[in-house]
């Protein structure tokens, strides 16, 4: 099982209290935008192999949406922020 | 083999309240009891009590007749928020006996050796969300009324498990 610490109860807890709720980061454009541009919003996400910045909610505890960096080849959950603070840099990171 | 005892408690007047950081000592004052801003700290002030479970989010429990008092003084109240009462929303557990632990590790995937007694929690039992409080002597385990057939029958199972064991 994953553990997920919740940046909002401060405390690492197991996956089950959780629910994932797709990739972080992800800007509304202008509806006046291309419908392309518009597809790929709703649809076109980054399916990165390594660490992906994506939102959680923890649903059975606090009830809040924040964001966490998993590596999607070792399943880790590398770090978690607060909904609305920016990416952070990770070690390793491409700059 | 641990002992462990579960019983249904009588109804309790319940209220989940939400409100601002800003609004929270009036809120407080209104309902007569203190709404700490950590989440998983209970407050007690006489019968009545409160559990953080959220950012902005607080349960709190009371005698069953104190509840239109305190839905009347939270009216009337400066406090800007919302006060839902769920008092016929919620069943309550008692889990009595040193094999509390154990019996919730059936169904609860979090370490509860760390919830220390005076703490509670909003967490997931077997599927099931649930409000767990501890006190020194018992958990109490809140849930809401159309799981508790199944959550009855999980812990009833679950402790004739541990005494046969």
């Amino acid at each position: 099982m994953i553990l997920i610490h919740c940046p909002y109860c401060d405390e690492t807890l197991p996956e089950a209290e959780f629910t994932y709720a797709g990739e972080a980061h992800v800007v509304r454009p202008d509806p006046s935008v291309s419908d392309e541009t518009w597809r790929d919003f709703l649809y076109i996400r980054s399916n990165p192999k390594g660490p992906h910045a994506e939102r959680w909610r923890h649903a059975h505890g606090c009830g809040r949406y924040f964001n966490a960096i998993r590596d999607t080849v070792s399943d880790r959950v590398l770090t978690t922020y607060k909904a609305g603070e920016s990416k952070p840099v990770l070690p390793g990171d491409v700059k | 083999m641990a002992d462990v005892t579960i019983r249904t408690l009588t109804r309790a007047a319940r209220f989940s309240v939400r409100c601002g950081e800003a609004d929270r000592t009036a809120a407080a004052e209104a309902l007569g009891v203190p709404l700490i801003g950590t989440i998983g700290a209970i407050a007690v002030a006489g019968p009545r009590r409160s559990l953080c479970l959220g950012p902005d989010e607080w349960i709190v429990a009371a005698p069953l007749e104190d509840g239109p008092a305190m839905t009347a003084a939270f009216a009337a109240s400066p406090a800007v928020g919302s006060l839902v009462e769920v008092t016929n929303r919620d069943v309550t557990f008692a889990i009595t006996g040193p094999g509390g632990e154990e019996l919730l590790a059936h169904g609860c995937p979090r370490d509860l050796s760390k919830l220390a007694p005076g703490r509670g929690v909003r967490t997931v039992f077997d599927g099931v969300s649930v409000v767990l409080w501890r006190f020194d002597d018992r958990f109490e385990m809140t849930v809401w009324r159309s799981y508790v057939p199944f959550v009855e029958a999980l812990l009833s199972a679950a402790a004739r498990e541990m005494q046969a064991a």
